[in-house]
């Protein structure tokens, strides 16, 4: 029976998860994404994931750039939790999308449940109470109202990696350390957060012995340290792309976290949906209005954690002191990790702040600090953190009840009982929307290189957006037709990706047609609707021609079709199908170069990328980094043409023509007109970057120079 | 300031007068009742003896001396009580009495250097404590009540800090199971027994308090009344005031100096050689015998409230108390906090006057330890390094008051008004209408107050703690007073545009009989256009100051009509705007000003309110009868027998009034006119 405990261990948690998670099992035989009723979140983590999974095919590093939505400038797979692209491998040659990620997801809890199940075991627990214990941690209840964002799934990285630690196999700790940071960047957080807890922990019950530790384990450290970085190579190329090219992202003050921060009392509000819960989750949601609906602050651990140390804080003084010191590490993880939960500023009953006679009072909490180390501020969901604590809750609970003398299987009868009323959830299934299959099958089936833009559509990330919010129908499409689309949603779009489309004459305008919340949408400059009620003909035809724009798909019952409807007409498109409510809208394209950007001057927004300030007169500041876009129709050799100068003082530029090192130019504090020859120049929309070494402070913006022109020039000329 | 106010109540007492009430006299014509700020009239122990003999000035600086001798010898006798070394007894208690009192002292706020009260209570407490015979106990419970009753009436800041100190050694002695059952009720019956003494003594101030609860509005505090401003920085710990001898020539070495304003105001600094021994104590705590570690304990947690005290509601530190966290403020709760919102605490707005307070604490901190240290030394070892150290630390705490800039004062013009029998308000330019919030006119000119005291005449303008807001506003409204003091506050350059008969009116009902000029000053010219305009001669030319005689028209207000130009004169407070042919009561409690002559027997006033209210009217501090007022226009009249001529207050206070149901004058209740109808 030893023997094959594990595999034991294995089929019951598999039958569990067909218990648990029938939908998902469901799709293997009975795919929902052909009716497309999925989630809109799932299909856009999935899209990620497919991308990566088309990088590997495409002989490409998997985290690099795509082109399919946010066209013309893509978007990295660096941040987008799409890691489980890797195992589409396995699974996408015979199954769809949708049951590839279905299919992960089992596997994911099963894999979960059995990673917590072999390091209790491995710490001395024993396989009953294991047994429970790990299912509980595999069907956490943190996760219940998360069933959209299946990427959080993914929680065997955290047990897999303390038992790989425990068992001294270094590679198997890098592999499901890097794995956590390629399957979801908070886990990876998380993950390194407990690293450095437990390390300052073993370090300081050794502290005698840490330099002959180091020496014992040199060779293991160092195969750790050498996989870290083989796996991790992927990622840091393109990591380093990212932050040359676009800079790394930068969240606003708080991003949020003050409102995703848990309450103090959250710990005691189960989920909306739990299956037998979620009575009392909705009668304590209808007398505090701030429990009412919580997601991203949802940190009920379930029964077991709260059971469990309220059982130790009461017996703490009667434990022996070995156990105290053996679960010392695991429970101050749990509560740091309970804290950091709360968020920056401690919200009790939904409030954070009071007025003290005039003078705003907030608790700040640890959060406040972690907030302010480096690439933290990114971490804007505080609740997400609540993974940590149930893991180490668990694994403290495990190592209490293995000490007690309570009885076996008592303790097991509990412990299901309470799984059993506890976690057990309700999935809620996506309802079939109608998109127009037929629609993206014709254009899939145009063989030339244009893009696509659809109605409605977004450029959205978790703060700002532009064009119509709620709509994700665009991405199962582009998974279609894989076709560039001009919208796009990840965890973070730069900025100055959403101000290129909201700026344009013609994206501008119909993003802003389509929002039925323009009035009162912050990402947009609200100050300046009236110029946008009209459409600018001209300015439009000349975006139009520059991003090759073919194909419009148009919703027709919308507020807003009749007006989208006859500006096409005017800029030449011809409605050329129809698909229930969508008809699709073409225009040739038309063979036109963009070589010779005015920066300053009007209708400059449609060629300048990443690093512009706001238009001056007949010049442009930049920041470190700038990038201009030409079109080419063919091939040749070209010059670079830049006129303008350093901002204070004179600087070396390096040029990129695509994300690749051309040349130099020296630019001096006075305007002078540079050439660079850049070789040849592919046809299509190419992407040129001026990257100088410093900026300087100018009324709190980082300037480089100051430009006027830029252009590309026959090289004989 | 603090002269003023002591002179004051000498007078009043002197002239048989109620202690607590300044009816007509400093912001005429309104009646202040000081009663709940701070009154200080304990003082009068020294201040009616020694003023028999020496002017008012040097009768409180009498005072100071008096109150910082007793501060030293009574912390010695207290320090010696707890078996301190004498000569280190004697060290601290120099330093507590001249270091903790210093920003008091320098100031001339002569109340806060009462210090003595600390030693003297503790001392008491001590005493009270050891005795076991029925007899004491009652002799120690009736000195309590007194000690309490003086305390209360010496400094409203020391009382509260007094009662929290006690109330934490209460609860200190029952949490440590120092108090059995028996010996605890014994302790509540005589403080009990304290109580009803003290509560008895304070009679004559708890009627004062009475009358303002009656008839008064409380001045209402906004926020936390500057408490923020005032409190103490964290690093003014480690900042010398500008009273610092030595600190004048080595500033530059505090790198915080420019960050924090550590005015001897809100100075919190004590000896920073005395900090380290404090801190050498905390390091060493665990080095003491049990005994002194369990008696030091309370001493350390009362230093450190007092201490935190010091800090205001939220901590200070480089002259900011709080830190923007992206877009969100942050600040760090002290214990004043607690405090502010207790109730009747919510205008406590310096908190570093409880500076002597943890300084004591502090003291007895180090006595103790430093005692139990210097016993296992040889005698005289110690002795030299504890001279050496204490001469210079008196030297580092060596303070010297401000200069200050002088002013003559017109003693003579003063004198000329004194001689005067006739009755007559005084009006003395430069003056102000302050409290410790806000003011109106020139910020420093407070002198003129003194001059009443010398004159024994109302004045207009005044400086007090705490004035309504509604005195501002009515002196705000005066057409030619407002207009001088915007003038004096330099938001105004030229008077010519005033009516010269409003001005007259208004001078006239002000009974203004005297004007005091300062001389070659800018508003100087401005003035004396006026001057001129009016019916005045001048009497007599000082080296600063011309006196003028405004000769009275003692115009009739028998009958006064609101709601026409010029009414702003009657309406003393709470009343709304000026609508057509009224003005509205809008708050619980309104004022009116009725000028009266001798004959005048009854008073009627014409009224009428939206929905019914029941009002009580007063005739100065006399009821004249609670009245049901209607939506009917309905005059109500009374017979009053002989009243006093001049100006008087008929107060109105609408009962059961909640707090915002009186929005705007529609539904207010509506006085259209009122005298001897």
């Amino acid at each position: 029976m030893k023997k094959y405990a594990v595999w034991v261990a294995l089929g019951l948690y598999s039958l569990m998860s067909i218990l648990m998670y029938p939908h998902f099992w469901r799709q293997l035989w009975s795919d929902d994404s052909v009716s497309n009723a999925v989630h809109g979140e799932v299909v856009a983590a999935s899209w990620g994931m497919e991308q990566l999974y088309q990088n590997i095919l495409d002989g490409k590093n998997p985290f690099d750039y795509r082109l399919g939505q946010l066209y013309p400038f893509g978007n990295s797979l660096l941040s987008t939790d799409s890691g489980n692209g890797f195992f589409f491998l396995f699974t996408r040659p015979w199954l769809s999308i949708n049951q590839s990620l279905s299919l992960i997801v089992i596997m994911s809890v099963i894999i979960s449940c059995l990673g917590m199940y072999l390091l209790l075991t491995a710490l001395g627990v024993r396989r009953g109470i294991a047994f429970w214990l790990g299912a509980a941690f595999g069907f956490t209840t943190i996760l219940q109202p998360r069933m959209g964002h299946l990427t959080y799934m993914s929680i065997y990285v955290f047990p897999l990696f303390f038992y790989a630690v425990i068992k001294s196999k270094p590679i198997m700790t890098a592999l499901f350390l890097i794995l956590s940071l390629y399957l979801n960047l908070y886990y990876f957080v998380i993950l390194i957060m407990m690293s450095v807890w437990m390390l300052i922990h073993y370090l300081w019950t050794r502290r005698g012995q840490i330099a002959s530790e180091l020496y014992q384990y040199r060779r293991k450290i160092l195969v750790f340290g050498v996989s870290c970085f083989t796996l991790l190579l992927p990622w840091l190329v393109v990591f380093g792309k990212v932050r040359r090219f676009e800079g790394l992202p930068q969240t606003e003050g708080w991003g949020g976290a003050i409102d995703f921060s848990a309450d103090l009392l959250g710990i005691f509000i189960p989920s909306t949906y739990s299956r037998f819960l979620y009575g009392t989750a909705e009668q304590i949601g209808a007398k505090l209005p701030f429990a009412w609906g919580i997601f991203e602050q949802h940190i009920y651990p379930g029964i077991i954690i709260l059971l469990g140390l309220l059982l130790i804080a009461w017996q703490w003084k009667k434990l022996a002191r070995q156990l105290k010191l053996q679960l010392l590490p695991w429970i101050l993880g749990a509560i740091g990790f309970w804290i950091l939960t709360l968020g920056p500023f401690l919200h009790i009953l939904g409030k954070w702040r009071i007025n003290l006679d005039g003078v705003p009072f907030v608790i700040p909490m640890p959060y406040a600090l972690f907030h302010y180390l480096p690439f933290m501020e990114n971490i804007r969901s505080p609740g997400r953190l609540a993974i940590g604590m149930v893991f180490f809750a668990y694994v403290a609970i495990g190592l209490l009840i293995e000490k007690s003398k309570w009885r076996y299987w008592g303790v097991i009868g509990l412990l299901s009982l309470i799984f059993v009323l506890d976690h057990p959830f309700k999935y809620t299934p996506a309802v079939s929307r109608h998109i127009p299959t037929r629609i993206y099958q014709t254009i899939e089936s145009d063989r030339e290189f244009f893009s696509i833009y659809e109605m409605p559509s977004a450029v959205r990330d978790g703060f700002k957006y532009f064009g119509n919010l709620a709509s994700l129908d665009f991405i199962p499409g582009q998974l279609i037709h894989d076709k560039p689309i001009i919208a796009g949603y990840f965890g973070r779009v730069p900025d100055f990706k959403r101000e290129y489309i909201a700026s344009n004459p013609f994206f501008g305008y119909m993003g802003r047609l389509m929002d039925p919340g323009v009035e009162n949408n912050g990402a947009i400059d609200r100050t300046e609707l009236s110029k946008w009620r009209s459409l600018d003909l001209i300015q439009s035809q000349k975006a139009i021609d520059f991003v090759g724009l073919k194909y419009v798909i148009l919703q027709n019952d919308a507020i807003y079709s009749a007006s989208a409807a006859a500006a096409l007409a005017q800029l030449d498109f011809q409605q050329v199908m129809t698909e229930n409510n969508f008809s699709l809208w073409q225009r040739k394209l038309i063979n036109k170069e963009f070589i010779n950007v005015m920066v300053g001057q009007s209708g400059d927004d449609m060629y300048l990328g990443v690093g512009w300030r706001g238009r001056d007169n007949n010049f442009r500041y930049m920041g470190k980094t700038g990038s201009i876009m030409f079109r080419l129709n063919q091939s040749r050799p070209m010059k670079l043409l830049v006129t303008g100068a350093a901002y204070h003082k004179p600087q070396r530029a390096k040029v990129y023509l695509n994300q690749k090192l051309v040349g130099e130019i020296d630019l001096g504090i006075e305007t002078e007109k540079h050439v660079l020859d850049i070789g040849s120049v592919p046809s299509g929309l190419v992407t040129v970057h001026i990257i100088f070494p410093r900026a300087y402070l100018l009324d709190e913006t980082m300037l480089s120079a100051k430009i006027m022109i830029v252009a590309l020039e026959e090289l004989n000329d | 300031m603090s002269e003023f106010n002591i002179e004051s109540v000498y007078q009043q007492i002197k002239s048989d007068q109620n202690l607590f009430v300044f009816e007509g006299r400093y912001v005429y014509p309104y009646t202040i009742n000081i009663s709940l700020s701070d009154p200080g009239v304990s003082n009068l122990v020294w201040y009616y003896p020694l003023r028999t003999w020496f002017s008012s000035a040097q009768t409180v600086r009498l005072i100071m001396i008096v109150n910082t001798l007793l501060a030293s010898c009574l912390m010695y006798l207290f320090l010696h009580k707890l078996r301190v070394k004498s000569e280190l007894a004697m060290l601290l208690a120099l330093i507590f009495a001249y270091a903790s009192a210093a920003p008091f002292r320098n100031l001339g706020h002569y109340t806060y250097t009462a210090i003595y009260i600390f030693p003297l209570g503790a001392w008491m407490l001590y005493k009270w404590g050891e005795t076991k015979k029925k007899i004491e106990t009652i002799m120690w419970a009736l000195l309590a009540g007194l000690y309490g009753a003086f305390v209360l009436m010496l400094n409203f800041y020391y009382f509260i800090g007094i009662a929290v100190a006690v109330s934490f050694a209460g609860i200190y002695c029952v949490l440590k199971n120092q108090l059995t059952n028996k010996r605890a009720g014994k302790i509540a019956v005589s403080l009990l027994t304290a109580a009803v003494i003290m509560m008895t003594l304070l009679i004559p101030w708890i009627k004062a308090v009475e009358q303002f609860v009656k008839i008064e509005s409380q001045v209402p505090v906004n926020g936390f009344a500057g408490a923020n401003e005032l409190s103490g920085d964290l690093l003014g710990i480690l900042m010398p005031s500008e009273s610092h001898l030595w600190y004048q020539k080595l500033r530059s070495i505090f790198p915080w100096e420019e960050l924090i304003t550590q005015n001897s105001d809100h100075s919190i600094y004590l000896s920073i050689l005395f900090l380290v021994g404090v801190v050498i104590v905390v390091i060493n705590f665990r080095r003491l015998s049990g005994k002194i570690r369990r008696e030091i304990v309370p001493y350390g947690l009362m230093a450190i409230f007092f201490g935190a005290l010091l800090f205001g509601p939220f901590l200070k530190v480089a002259g900011k108390i709080a830190v923007n966290l992206e877009g969100v403020s942050v600040v760090i709760p002290m214990p004043f906090l607690i405090l502010h919102y207790l109730p009747g605490m919510e205008s406590l707005r310096a908190p570093t006057r409880f500076f002597p307070l943890a300084v004591f604490f502090l003291v007895v901190i180090i006595g103790l330890s430093v005692t139990e240290w210097i016993r296992r030394l040889p005698p005289d070892k110690w002795k030299k390094w504890v001279i050496a150290l204490g001469c210079v630390i008196l030297v580092e705490i060596y303070t010297v008051p401000l200069s200050k800039n002088t002013l003559s004062v017109p003693s003579d013009l003063y004198d000329t008004i004194g001689n005067d029998l006739r009755t007559g308000t005084i009006l003395e330019i430069p003056f102000v209408v302050r409290d410790g919030f806000e003011y109106l006119g020139a910020k420093d000119s407070i002198s003129f107050q003194n001059g009443s005291l010398r004159y024994n005449k109302p004045v207009l303008g005044g400086y007090f703690a705490r004035l309504h807001p509604d005195i501002f506003s009515y002196y705000r409204e005066l057409y030619f007073v407002g207009n001088v003091l915007r003038l004096l506050d330099g938001k105004r350059n030229d008077l010519s545009d005033l009516d010269i008969e409003r001005v007259k009116r208004e001078l006239d009902f002000l009974d203004v009989r005297y004007l005091m000029l300062r001389q070659n000053e800018s508003y100087s010219k401005v003035i004396q256009t006026i001057l001129s305009k009016l019916p005045t001669k001048l009497v007599r030319s000082g080296q600063d100051f011309s006196l003028y005689e405004i000769d009275l028209k003692q115009e009739n207000y028998d009958i006064i009509k609101l709601g026409q130009i010029d009414d702003n004169l009657f309406a003393a407070q709470g009343l709304g705007s000026r609508e057509d042919g009224y003005r509205a009561i809008v708050q619980a409690k309104a004022k009116i000003f009725w000028k009266t002559k001798e004959q005048t027997k009854s008073l009627a006033i014409t009224s009428s309110s939206e929905t019914v209210r029941r009002i009580k009217v007063y005739l100065g501090e006399t009821l004249l009868e609670e009245i049901n007022v209607g939506p009917e226009k309905k005059t109500y009249k009374w017979e009053l027998g002989s009243t006093r001529t001049g100006i008087q207050i008929i107060t109105f206070v609408i009962e059961n009034l909640r707090r915002g149901e009186i929005m705007n004058n529609e539904n207010g209740v509506k006085i259209y006119e009122y005298g001897a109808l």
